[in-house]
């Protein structure tokens, strides 16, 4: 159950944050700009008080003139400070929030990757990163709210004093009809947020027609299966069941909304009433009646200004609470130990002893009781039926996932006592999705490094997955810019080339260790020979792990793990296996059954 | 660059064929509020006149006049405010459905086009991340408003002395001034805040891309996403910083020229009102009007700039839809697909020198199953994409039994043709639905899909075929994995029971004994229709009657597989021996 958010708890805490960015001159503008966008609705209520008694009184026009000039000036050098900071403020809100990005950035890349596979944790980082996600709302839509606010409650607090001197019942109506306003606010907002989770619903349900039509990639299953019709007419449905939504909430708001209108009325009345009476009992002026009843208007808005600014600040508050939880929260995070990286001349030998596991929050067993040893040097591959728990191990030696029970030993040392980030240091993967980074084509291999050994070594790697003649017909060579969204320029390579590009990223880092996952399912058959003839180079003397359906890679391996549903099946070199004429040599026979008919 | 009096036109005459209603809502809402305006104008002045005539009673009657007065708009107002916002969303809404009906529409050739695919992104984006239509119809709605306004207001200007109104008007003057010197650096705003927005969405969301998180977590790229991030967020808070300047220049300016002309206001009326000694009901309603006239126009300059903001954004959409729909020539239906011939085709994709089809001649019979091979980028897809109509040869013909293809009734052509493309794509129905792509005879779709190799899948299921696919609409949606969901395409192809199926890379993501079931089952799978069978895995064109091989473009060779391994110069034997050696005891 969500704990409820003490929105002053969190301005406060980003109030905070704004003298620890160093930017403290911010609190002086804050201040500024309260006095100075206080004072200036009173302001100009106030030439029309002295000008009409100027004219009762039948005065002259110097004196007229004298106030109009004397108060206009005031009002406008105020509304030149209130421009500035605006102007101050708006930058510099902008970049709180951008920080906040960096900072967040920064931490979601070292979080347990377990989480990373969690539904659950993928819907909290979504809600709590909304915050930041735009100028107005959440994070930093909390400061504009507040930066908007003080000068209200300054005008508000002024002409509250001056009414109520004036007469206090008059006050008393603006301030009760300022609290009812705050009562339907806050439960109009209690119905959207009842309601908040079906809009939700029923946005996303009719948002995937809205994306899938939108996503150029579905167009010709659409087109070749005719399915035109059938999208536009679920779409249609599930559009009106949103619009119910709308128009439910829509209703609340309005019928809840009357309440205020009784308000208008109690306190209108009460005001006209008081200042007729007032003028007739002499104890105002005709100026001063001009100047209350536009002072009561002004305090009434400002009043409901607060109230609406209230509760945008609760919910923008609400957004950054969750934000603010995720930052806190430590457990994401397991200390592991501070051990460093083997030194890469040194290969790994892998040890399971006794592990078993199971995915966070599952019931099912992937491994249990699982001893399996991958000697230094050894080139292993993996095969198995989809579902036998390939990648699992796979992220159970790269340490993405930690085991439930048991221990994996890497040359004889435990993996808990490594720090995480030396621990995949020592492993280059290649995983089943390629994936391409809007940046330069060599960055996309070299990544961060930047000397001229590095750009050389990458170029090198690119050289050795076959990919130097493409490159050579590129304008920008190996800084070409990869995809169109940063640079329009850039270009898209097709799935194989962008499989060689993963591989040469992989060759590039080095590592102790490689394993490659499914690493040539884009490339037709001469690109993939290729690869498998470069093996030895990409390989050398490391271990490696070879992930794969298509066993005719495991020859070049020098043992072979099948895994099954209920685990490790069959190990042993790929003469071994065939021999046993087991569950290997079935799906070898059966794959390689049509080359054999040639025969 | 389209002229923003072309965009505007065009979007407003697109909205209202969407959804008329909301223009009336919108008028409606412009007329009350516009009267409220010239109401409260009048308000004050007419309270200080009663009170100027010193009867009481008249005084507390006129009070209770304009209490009541305000009770009703006030109530108008919120009447208005809950018919647009639901007229809103349905207009939103219905905009929405049009535009995502009309890209179904669209000839194919588009949806591959990267300048296609770049609008339709841009369009896409400005839409959503600016929330362009509801900006594009406030202004609208909010200068209709404001132009009610200002013509009721200026008729009382009028009454009082045109000089007032030259007062006004100088001021108007100056503000526009004022506004041209800044529109250069408003429009670099507009100009460029969406890119940046989207170059920020595109940082934001590949760093927080979970499926990412691996190579993160191994590869330095993580890191340098988040410092190019960091650089362009730079970059960007420096160049606003620049604009913020000048803007505030313009800011202070347009300050002055407002608390001015109230100077003026105030002191002409106040030296008319005194040395003519009228009532200070008049004084009271002529500021108040020449005030709220003023501000009325400085509204309507931002009334004005919203909406040319929103026109901006708008022009890559208003591209898009005004985008023709694929006209599908042909009325000959089709009642079965005996013959199919490309004679001489040559064929090169839009924006592209590289010929990928060069004179591409064969028949297919009646029943044949047909192997495609070749390398990568050879041109297999591109034969399958012109058969299914989705692109035209740049010369030659496709014939299907004898006729050109194109003689035929789009509709009943496609009936015809099964596939699973390379990227096919699955959507968020329940499988049985993905097979049978509408609402059927679950039997029927349970059928095929044990025909695949799903019957255990299925039989896991809790709901068994009804289960929904993807967890966008329920969370007790289910996920499949990539050899599950290839399956599911297969069989959607196979029910459709079209006389052609074509099948690209069908196996790409099954194990190997699943490959061999639909290897082994396939003719049985495809009984006697006519099949195209395009894959990497070579071992599949045993199996088939015929091959097609396609080198750089140009067909080099068309037989069974045994004769084109009498060729051992060939391409085919050269790939099927690479990967056959792979096998060798």
């Amino acid at each position: 159950m969500k704990k409820k958010t003490n929105m002053l708890k969190v301005l406060f805490r980003q109030l905070k944050l704004i003298g620890k960015r160093r930017k403290g001159f911010l609190y002086l503008v804050l201040v500024l700009n309260m006095i100075a966008g206080g004072l200036l609705p009173f302001l100009e209520s106030l030439v029309p008080r002295f000008v009409i008694n100027y004219v009762v009184a039948e005065a002259d026009t110097q004196e007229a003139f004298r106030a109009i000039f004397f108060i206009i000036g005031t009002a406008l050098l105020l509304a030149v400070v209130v421009e500035i900071c605006d102007r101050i403020k708006f930058l510099h809100f902008i970049d709180m929030r951008m920080h906040e990005f960096y900072d967040l950035n920064g931490k979601y890349i070292k979080i347990n990757y377990e989480h990373l596979e969690d539904p659950a944790f993928r819907d909290r980082y979504q809600t709590a990163t909304s915050t930041l996600n735009n100028n107005s709302q959440g994070f930093e839509g909390l400061y504009h709210n507040f930066f908007a606010l003080l000068p209200m409650i300054f005008t508000a607090g002024l002409l509250s004093v001056i009414i109520g001197i004036f007469q206090p019942l008059v006050l008393a109506a603006c301030l009760i009809g300022g609290i009812i306003i705050v009562i339907v606010n806050r439960e109009i907002s209690k119905y959207v947020f009842k309601r908040r989770d079906d809009l939700s619903r029923a946005y996303r349900k009719k948002d995937y027609f809205y994306e899938t039509c939108y996503n150029f990639a579905y167009g010709k299953d659409i087109r070749v299966f005719r399915l035109e019709e059938k999208l536009a007419e679920d779409y249609k449905r599930r559009s009106y069941d949103y619009i119910t939504v709308v128009k439910q909430i829509a209703n609340r708001r309005f019928s809840i909304g009357l309440f205020e209108l009784l308000m208008l009325l109690l306190q209108d009345g009460l005001a006209f009433f008081f200042v007729i009476r007032a003028y007739f009992d002499q104890a105002i002026s005709l100026g001063d009646v001009s100047f209350y009843i536009a002072a009561i208007i002004a305090l009434s808005t400002a009043l409901r200004g607060i109230s609406g600014l209230l509760t945008e600040m609760n919910t923008n508050a609400r957004l950054s609470d969750d934000y603010f939880d995720y930052l806190d929260d430590q457990s994401l995070f397991t200390l592991q130990g501070d051990r460093k990286a083997i030194p890469q001349e040194e290969t790994l030998e892998i040890e399971f002893r006794n592990v078993s596991f199971k995915y966070p929050r599952t019931d099912r067993y992937i491994y249990k009781n699982f001893n399996f040893k991958i000697e230094k040097g050894e080139r292993l591959a993996i095969v198995g039926v989809n579902g036998a728990g390939k990648s699992t191990l796979i992220k159970l030696i790269t340490g993405l996932f930690p085991p439930t029970e048991g221990d994996i030993f890497v040359n004889g040392i435990n993996i808990k006592e490594f720090s995480e980030e030396e621990y995949r240091k020592m492993f280059a993967v290649v995983f089943q999705e390629v994936n391409i980074y809007a940046t330069s084509l060599l960055k996309n291999v070299i990544g961060t490094d930047r000397s001229e050994a590095a750009r050389e070594k990458g170029i090198e790697c690119l050289r050795l997955v076959g990919l130097e003649r493409k490159i050579e017909t590129l304008p920008k060579k190996y800084d070409t810019d990869m995809l169109k969204v940063i640079e329009e320029d850039g270009i898209e390579l097709s799935g194989g080339e962008n499989q060689k590009i993963a591989i040469a990223r992989a060759l590039y880092k080095g590592g102790n260790m490689v394993i490659l996952d499914e690493p040539t399912a884009a490339l037709d058959a001469l690109a993939e020979a290729e690869i498998y003839q470069n093996f030895d180079q990409l390989i050398g003397g490391r271990t490696a792990i070879y992930v794969s359906h298509r066993l005719a890679s495991t020859k070049f391996c020098d043992k072979i793990a099948l895994f099954g549903p209920e685990g490790l099946l069959e190990y042993g070199s790929h003469e071994e296996l065939m021999r046993l004429k087991g569950e290997y040599y079935n799906m070898f026979m059966t794959q390689g059954k049509y080359y054999q008919e040639e025969k | 660059m389209k002229k923003p009096r072309h965009i505007f036109s065009k979007f407003i005459r697109f909205a209202y064929s969407c959804y008329k209603p909301y223009f009336f809502t919108a008028l409606l809402q412009a007329a009350t509020n516009a009267g409220q305006t010239i109401y409260n104008a009048y308000m004050v002045s007419l309270l200080i006149g009663s009170l100027e005539e010193g009867v009481y009673r008249k005084a507390l009657l006129m009070g209770l006049l304009i209490v009541l007065a305000n009770l009703l708009f006030n109530f108008l107002n919120k009447l208005n405010l809950r018919l647009v916002e639901t007229t809103r969303t349905k207009m939103t809404e219905a905009i929405n459905r049009r535009v995502t009906y009309k890209l179904m529409k669209l000839p194919y050739q588009y949806l591959e086009d990267p300048y296609y695919l770049d609008l339709k992104e841009r369009a896409k984006f400005a839409i959503e991340n600016q929330d362009t239509v509801s900006r594009f119809l406030n202004g609208v709605a909010e200068g209709l408003q404001i132009v009610f306004t200002l013509i009721g207001l200026l008729t009382i200007i009028l009454t009082f002395d045109v000089l007032l109104l030259v007062i006004l008007i100088t001021a108007i003057i100056l503000n526009i001034l004022i506004l041209a010197l800044s529109l250069n650096a408003q429009f670099m705003i507009f100009r460029d805040l969406l890119p940046i927005n989207r170059k920020f969405g595109y940082y934001m969301n590949t760093i927080n891309d979970e499926k990412r998180g691996k190579d993160y977590r191994f590869y330095t790229v993580g890191d340098l996403m988040r410092e190019e991030f960091e650089s362009y967020g730079r970059a960007t808070v420096r160049y606003f910083k620049k604009l913020n300047k000048k803007l505030t220049v313009y800011q202070i300016l347009r300050a002055v020229v407002k608390y001015l002309e109230m100077g003026f206001v105030f002191g002409f009326v106040a030296y008319r009102t005194i040395t003519e000694r009228l009532s200070a009901r008049l004084f009271s309603l002529y500021t108040a009007s020449a005030l709220s006239f003023s501000a009325s126009f400085t509204k309507l300059i931002e009334a004005g700039m919203n909406l040319g903001q929103a026109i901006s954004y708008l022009a890559p959409f208003i591209e898009l839809i005004e985008l023709e729909e694929a006209q599908e020539e042909g009325d000959i239906p089709l009642d079965e697909i005996r013959e199919i011939e490309f004679r001489n085709v040559t064929f090169t994709y839009p924006r592209s020198e590289q010929v990928i089809l060069d004179g591409i001649s064969f028949k297919i019979n009646k029943g044949e199953k047909i192997s495609i091979v070749g390398l990568n980028g050879a041109g297999k897809t591109t034969l399958v994409k012109l058969l299914c109509r989705l692109y035209r040869p740049k010369s030659g013909e496709i014939l299907v039994n004898g006729r050109s293809i194109y003689e035929y009734d789009y509709e009943s052509y496609l009936r015809q043709i099964s596939a699973v493309f390379q990227d096919f794509k699955l959507f968020s129905y329940s499988l049985k639905e993905n097979i049978l792509n509408e609402d059927g005879d679950e039997e029927e779709a349970y059928k095929v899909a044990c025909k695949v190799g799903l019957k255990e899948k299925i039989d896991s299921l809790p709901e068994g075929i009804n289960s929904l696919y993807s967890k966008i609409f329920d969370e007790k949606g289910i996920e499949l994995s990539g050899g599950e969901a290839q399956k599911v395409a297969i069989a959607r192809a196979l029910h459709k029971n079209a006389s052609l199926v074509i099948l690209d890379e069908p196996t790409s993501a099954l194990d190997p004994i699943a490959e061999a079931e639909i290897y082994m089952h396939f003719n049985e799978l495809v009984e006697e229709k006519t099949a195209i069978y395009i894959s990497h895995r070579m071992s599949s064109s045993v199996f088939c009657d015929r091959i097609i091989v396609i080198d750089s473009g140009k067909i080099s060779a068309i037989a069974p597989h045994a004769e084109l391994m009498k060729d051992t110069e060939g391409l085919y034997y050269k790939l099927f021996m690479t990967q056959a050696q792979n096998y060798q005891e």
